[in-house]
């Protein structure tokens, strides 16, 4: 199996809403790669969509509006999930000897309501908005962790405080615990604060073959293990345990066995904080820490965790959030990160997932 | 379609699961086909069977308050709301109602069985 490195990324300002169409808002970020590394883009050989826009044949129109004329070409769409699934299939092409170039580009229009409700999934009945099954997540860790709505809101304080220093994010204020505990109740115990928003924007990934990395860069991020798991899409069989991602937790295991590490060795994370809940369910669940310790973790330094802000402070557009996860851990392991960059980090996590973790990913790179 | 037939019955305030013809599982959500063996459903009405409260808490999204929790009706979970004033994780529970609202949004309400 071939290595794959990550050679070069963008990440465009997410936005509340904007007139571009969902094709040039894909095209923005990938026009930048091409500015900074010169490439010829004839030897871009994939391009790989991450979306969950239902615009018809998106990858190859976004392929001829870069002047691509790429051997594969399709769009994945695994909802929250969509982004480090597109890195995983350029990365299986490439690692495959099918191609040596990949880009992937992750987009998505706030408008895009049907990536919002799962809609299939009749279990949710009317309490069907993700913010329904994240409360009932956080009810259950207090109940029976302890866990309490604080330390939730420390995990707002926290990534919007990165979130602050970092330019392609949605937020750019700091937010207090009064603030986050003051916030708009909307599901108990979750506040408006708690909660990341839907947002429109675009990130993009450049994958090369062992072979092609010097061409770019003396610098390369590998990718050094992946894991996925999918359990389900119903709420219902989520919910025979409302206290842990079981994908997470297989995606996980698979992942350090990849990259034969394990989460002492974790120096920086990105990882799924659609609701505060969501990033101490994770601490667990990559086994930073013990089932149960989740809300106390929130306090540690060790690992810097969400140091772009996380979805929590950068917002989320649906597509694009797994890429532009991806994209902070290069960089931040690249040594290019800007004013969000933590010193000495080697080796890196990606946690993205979907659908109240009935799908995660996880995603291990280092230098 | 088992799951167009599930639906007309819900319209009607009629509740049903689909079992599996030979192995008699529940197949949720429902589908044609047995997730376990590929057999065929049928819908079996659920009227006075209890389910069990196994985690809630209450929604302000739509103004009121509204206690809502996942309830697990022989190993069907569904989220409704819960119509009782202390509830408890255990509780014995009811359906008490349920329909399709105009959206096409199905919705189940669960009462207290000792009610």
């Amino acid at each position: 199996m071939d290595k794959v490195a990550i050679v070069a990324y963008e990440t465009s300002k997410f936005i509340k809403q904007s007139d571009a169409s969902i094709f040039e808002l894909s095209c923005q970020p990938c026009i930048g790669i091409f500015k900074r590394t010169a490439i010829d883009r004839s030897e871009v050989d994939a391009l790989i969509l991450s979306s969950c826009c239902t615009d018809q044949y998106g990858s190859t129109i976004v392929s001829e509006m870069l002047r691509l004329r790429p051997r594969i070409s399709y769009r994945v769409d695994n909802l929250c999930n969509s982004g480090t699934t597109a890195i995983t299939s350029a990365f299986s092409h490439i690692s495959a000897g099918l191609c040596d170039c990949a880009l992937v580009v992750g987009a998505e229009k706030s408008n895009n309501t049907s990536a919002q409700k799962l809609r299939w999934d009749i279990t949710r009945g009317c309490f069907n908005l993700p913010i329904h099954w994240a409360s009932i997540f956080a009810r259950s860790h207090m109940r029976n962790f302890g866990t309490t709505e604080e330390q939730m809101a420390m995990v707002s304080v926290k990534n919007h405080k990165n979130s602050s220093k970092n330019p392609t994010a949605l937020f750019n204020k700091e937010v207090t615990l009064q603030d986050v505990m003051n916030s708009r109740m909307i599901s108990e115990p979750i506040k408006l604060l708690d909660c990341s928003s839907i947002c429109e924007g675009s990130s993009a990934l450049l994958l090369v073959s062992k072979k092609k990395v010097k061409q770019f860069t003396d610098n390369p991020v590998w990718i050094k293990g992946i894991g996925h798991r999918t359990t389900c899409a119903s709420f219902s069989q989520v919910a025979t345990d409302l206290v842990s991602l079981q994908s997470t937790r297989a995606a996980a295991e698979q992942a350090y066995k990849m990259s034969q590490t394990n989460p002492k060795n974790i120096d920086i994370a990105e990882l799924h904080d659609a609701f505060t809940i969501m990033e101490i369910l994770a601490y667990e669940d990559l086994f930073f820490t013990q089932k149960g310790e989740g809300g106390k973790f929130v306090y540690q330094e060790k690992i810097s965790v969400n140091p772009r802000g996380g979805i929590l402070g950068c917002g989320h557009p649906i597509g694009a959030t797994g890429i532009a996860q991806t994209v902070e851990i290069a960089a931040q392991l690249a040594g290019r990160a800007g004013k969000t960059q933590v010193k000495g980090c080697k080796t890196g996590l990606v946690h993205n997932m979907a659908a109240a973790g009935s799908s995660s990913s996880v995603i291990i790179l280092g230098t | 379609m088992i799951l167009e037939e599930f639906l007309k019955n819900l319209k009607r305030g009629k509740f049903m699961i689909p079992y599996c013809i030979s192995c008699s599982s529940a197949t949720w959500p429902p589908s044609d086909h047995c997730y376990l063996c590929a057999s065929k459903t049928k819908l079996r009405r659920i009227e006075h069977i209890t389910g069990k409260l196994v985690e809630f808490t209450a929604s302000k999204d739509m103004g009121s308050r509204r206690i809502f929790g996942v309830v697990d009706i022989e190993g069907v979970k569904l989220i409704g709301s819960i119509k009782s004033l202390l509830p408890y994780v255990g509780m014995n529970l009811n359906i008490d109602a349920c329909g399709v609202l105009s959206d096409g949004t199905p919705f189940y309400e669960f009462k207290d069985s000792e009610e």
